[in-house]
């Protein structure tokens, strides 16, 4: 599974990053906020991230709040690994949408546990998702899946004039018998 | 006045805080320089990321001492505080216990715009630093033989 780490310390990119290898994970390292957020709110970014508080450019608080504030968007699980350790901050950092908080140094059977955490949260919220968005019986999108896709065209539309789409009714009849067989 | 539970909660945790972080009693003479067991358990005994990170220390910490002193000279509290707080996150990565205290001191006296004491502070630091160094690199030469 893919995992960004961003963090402004050479030593803690580093030491990280050997520890996430060890534990089978594809790390991405950044060294400040700006880039942790773009790469996260891009299309296949990464849905695990380790991220430092205090950083150039955009601190760890702020990539949180920016990419909670993401609609559409799969759900990203956030650590905040900080030297910060008081329980103000750590109230912060939780107010500000990460999962879950870490101080450093970290212990590395203790981050790949919590990690493991967070990639169980990321398998049922999937989950959550496509249940919701597909009829338990036939597996075929619902209604909350149609109308979600609606939105995003219509959106789409208003953005670009060239984008054009349109809706059709297919109907099935006779379907009820089949089905309660 | 009005205040509603989180109010009265955010209140408290600023209090407790404050508390916190007034400077206490130095207590870091008991910690060693090197805490070489515990780095050596969280690393999983690999020595060659170990002379990585020493490798990476040596060429980071400098330049962070010098912006840390700069701020100092400037005046610049808040300055201090930062620097003195990715020094802190730094040392602790490294098991350099002794100066991450001292980083740890430094960046409460620039929360709280102490600088009482700061030059010595500021020295306490860069020795602590190097006798760790000295240390973890007599280590490393003795792991190579």
């Amino acid at each position: 599974m893919k995992i960004l780490i961003a963090d402004d310390s050479a030593i803690s990119r580093c030491l990280v990053q050997k520890t996430l290898e060890r534990g089978g994970y594809e790390v991405l390292a950044v060294e400040n906020g700006r880039s942790a957020a773009e790469c996260l709110s891009s299309a296949d970014g990464p849905r695990l991230a380790l991220l430092d508080w205090v950083m150039p450019e955009l601190d760890g608080l702020s990539v949180c709040r920016q990419i909670r504030s993401l609609s559409n968007h799969p759900y990203i699980y956030m650590i905040l690994l900080t030297s910060k350790e008081s329980r103000e901050d750590m109230v912060k950092g939780f107010e500000a949408g990460a999962d879950d908080y870490l101080t450093k140094p970290c212990d590395p059977e203790e981050l790949k546990a919590r990690l493991r955490t967070g990639q169980r949260i990321l398998r049922l919220q999937d989950k959550l998702i496509q249940d919701a968005r597909q009829d338990p019986l036939t597996r075929l999108p619902n209604r909350a899946f149609f109308l979600d896709q609606l939105a995003g065209c219509v959106k789409r539309a208003r953005r670009r004039p060239d984008y054009i789409f349109a809706v059709l009714f297919v109907d099935t009849d006779g379907f009820t018998t089949p089905s309660d067989k | 006045l009005e205040a509603d539970g989180s109010d009265l909660r955010r209140a408290e945790i600023e209090i407790i805080n404050k508390e916190e972080a007034m400077i206490q009693p130095d207590n870091r003479s008991s910690d060693p320089s090197l805490d070489l067991q515990e780095l050596l358990t969280r690393l999983d005994n690999d020595c060659e990321l170990l002379r990585d990170l020493l490798r990476i220390f040596k060429e980071e910490f400098p330049c962070l001492l010098q912006s840390l002193q700069e701020a100092e000279v400037r005046g610049d509290m808040k300055g201090v505080e930062v620097t003195a707080h990715t020094i802190k996150g730094m040392l602790a990565n490294v098991s350099f216990a002794r100066a991450a205290a001292s980083a740890a001191c430094l960046e409460r006296m620039g929360q709280q715009s102490v600088t009482q004491g700061l030059p010595e502070e500021l020295a306490s630091l860069e020795q602590e630093a190097s006798l760790a160094v000295a240390e973890l690199e007599a280590f490393c030469t003795e792991m190579i033989r």
